[in-house]
């Protein structure tokens, strides 16, 4: 008789009912030379979560962005992706999970707007390989969902703000990523391509399930797209939680440091932010 | 010129055939023109003893080796044109204007100078002390432009060349005024940018290195690609930025130092060729380098042709040629980009 083996579960450290989080920032503390732009800075995302981060100028928002995605070398043991540290990861294998989007780009070389999207597959092509079929239907299909289809034999460099925003997406998105990275997305474009551009994040997010991190400017849009905000100061976290409870008078007023008036608008939301002359 | 929206291998192949013939096709009527005319059929075919063959004496001894090395040191130049284009992202970027040829020739005329003949893993000195040259003023000036965030102006870039430029040919000019009259007369042909010394030794020393660095500059031609479009979206794709930028200068050192240690520093090859070959197969490197590899050494071979015939028998250094057309050619690009 043949001994009937139990199945062996996998060991893990986390139940189902408490998801492991996706991101974790641990106790941070980060410089270029000097002077630490970030300070102690502790914070998790969980998948699924959009999660924008908010402060003043200089306040260490882009430095954290680039640290979450692996752009910049993190101490040890104090960001790690799923349950591994960013530093350990090859750098193929953190580019098929994270993306990241600058605020602006610019190549002087007469790259096509298709090239640009297709540069999004290259951790997954080997040196010298060339793009595949499917790598041209996954291409097509995200220039499809950015609305970008239409201008894709059009040089990059020569599209609007928002066109190119676009195009960015749609290259993070055949990267096929779990966590999307952006710096300051919105913050050369005008009201409408903020808006389209958040639109289409929001889509990504609630269709696609793409966690989202980004660095924003604008309070009034991060307080209606992001679930949830964390606010920066001098490289510390001063609140993190969602856009209500964060978006208080005397935080604002404390960490921008000008009088501000909340004002409900009149079909109800979130209170807008008005900076007192 | 419109091409499609993106590289296919439809293309690719299409296009390497078409440079492919234009360089074959040159490399074969080359060296049949000159001020003397040559009987091809006795050249090749003669029946007399070589020696007492004048026809394919100046065919095989004369004009080929000059033709192969012109040859290849197009190439080389328009391949490390190409590849400093996309390290900078900056498309007036070349050996000549970055001040690496002059780096290069810092390196070979001291070897001259100081008459190291010997040879090192069968690459002679004076190459090797090129490349070293090449190498060392590439990272000059690319530590004089660079910043934390990786972005840096023409102008500054422009200028560091200029600067690179200046500080090498007075090194240059000192160990020149140093040397003795043969020494002398040789640094100053050598500087003007001349195929006329080539022989098969030099073109079979120089060809493994250029090869080697073609190789693994195209085989490393997308994560180019990707670091010419910025560095950190580059990073954000997986590609190790670090590692392409060492891997890009060094190659692109070694193939500028190979050829300016045989033909001196011939001016704006690196910069004209790969510019018109982009327009018209796109900024893609996988195509663009062998591309501007074979397009380059065909313009160097025409242009020595010009030098060769056109005030014959007197036979111009062929870097005047390339420094007239290129000098306009500059001037052109900086005025296009202001606009």
């Amino acid at each position: 008789m043949s001994e009937i083996k139990q199945p062996v579960r996998p060991v893990s450290a986390t139940t189902p009912e408490t998801p492991s989080p996706l991101l974790t920032v641990q106790n941070l503390t980060f410089s270029y030379d000097e002077a630490p732009v970030l300070r102690q800075v502790g914070l998790q995302v969980n998948a699924g979560e959009w999660v924008g981060v908010i402060g003043p100028n200089g306040s260490g928002k882009s430095t954290l962005i680039k640290l979450m995605g692996g752009l910049l070398q993190s101490p040890p043991g104090t960001v790690h992706f799923g349950a591994r540290d960013v530093r350990l990861y090859s750098k193929p294998e953190l580019a098929r999970r994270i993306a990241w989007i600058p605020q602006e780009a610019a190549t002087p070389f007469s790259f096509t707007a298709f090239e640009m999207v297709m540069m999004g597959r290259h951790p997954f092509l080997k040196p010298f390989q060339f793009e595949g079929p499917e790598d041209f239907e996954l291409c097509h299909r995200a220039m499809e969902t950015t609305s970008t289809l239409k201008f894709k034999t059009r040089r990059f460099s020569e599209l609007s703000g928002g066109e190119k925003q676009r195009v960015l997406i749609a290259s993070a998105i055949v990267q096929s990523p779990e966590l999307l990275l952006l710096d300051e997305p919105t913050s050369s474009l005008d009201l409408k391509y903020q808006v389209q551009v958040l639109e289409l994040l929001d889509r990504l997010n609630l269709q696609r399930g793409i966690t989202l991190v980004l660095a924003i400017h604008d309070l009034n849009l991060a307080a209606r797209y992001c679930h949830r905000l964390v606010l920066l100061k001098d490289g510390k976290v001063v609140r993190d939680g969602s856009p209500e409870s964060v978006l208080q008078k005397e935080t604002l007023e404390e960490v921008y440091e000008i009088k501000i008036q909340l004002v409900t608008p009149p079909g109800g939301g979130h209170p807008l932010i008005f900076p007192e002359a | 010129m419109s091409r499609t929206a993106i590289l296919t291998r439809r293309r690719y192949s299409i296009s390497l055939a078409s440079f492919g013939l234009l360089f074959i096709g040159t490399l074969l009527f080359a060296p049949l023109v000159g001020p003397t005319h040559i009987d091809l059929h006795n050249a090749l075919m003669g029946s007399r003893d070589f020696s007492e063959n004048v026809d394919a004496n100046i065919l095989f001894v004369a004009r080929l080796p000059r033709v192969l090395m012109g040859a290849l040191a197009g190439a080389a130049l328009s391949l490390a044109g190409a590849v400093f284009q996309a390290l900078l992202r900056n498309d007036l970027a070349a050996p000549f204007t970055l001040g690496v040829s002059s780096g290069a020739s810092l390196g070979a005329v001291i070897a001259i100078s100081l008459e190291w003949k010997f040879h090192f893993l069968g690459i002679s000195t004076v190459s090797l002390a090129a490349f070293l040259g090449a190498l060392g003023s590439v990272l000059l000036v690319f530590n004089l432009v660079r910043t934390p965030h990786g972005q840096f102006s023409t102008s500054t870039l422009l200028l560091a060349g200029v600067t690179a430029n200046f500080f090498f040919a007075s090194l240059v000019m000192f160990l020149h005024y140093l040397s003795d009259f043969t020494q002398s007369f040789q640094i100053v042909r050598w500087l003007m940018g001349t195929l006329d010394v080539s022989r098969y030794e030099n073109f079979l020393s120089t060809l493994p290195l250029v090869l080697t660095g073609a190789a693994v500059l195209i085989w490393r031609a997308r994560d180019l690609n990707l670091t010419s479009t910025g560095i950190e979206s580059a990073m954000s794709r997986g590609v190790d930025v670090d590692r392409t930028q060492k891997t890009g200068f060094i190659m692109a050192s070694l193939v500028t130092g190979a050829v300016v240690a045989i033909s001196g520093p011939i001016g704006f090859v690196g910069l004209i060729v790969p510019h018109i070959v982009r327009l018209i197969v796109g900024p893609d490197l996988r195509l663009l380098l062998p591309a501007s590899m074979l397009f380059g050494g065909s313009f160097l071979v025409l242009c020595d042709t010009v030098a060769r015939t056109l005030m014959a028998p007197v036979e111009i250094p062929v870097g005047i040629i390339t420094a007239m057309l290129g000098g306009p050619f500059f001037i052109w690009l900086l005025k296009r980009k202001h606009n």
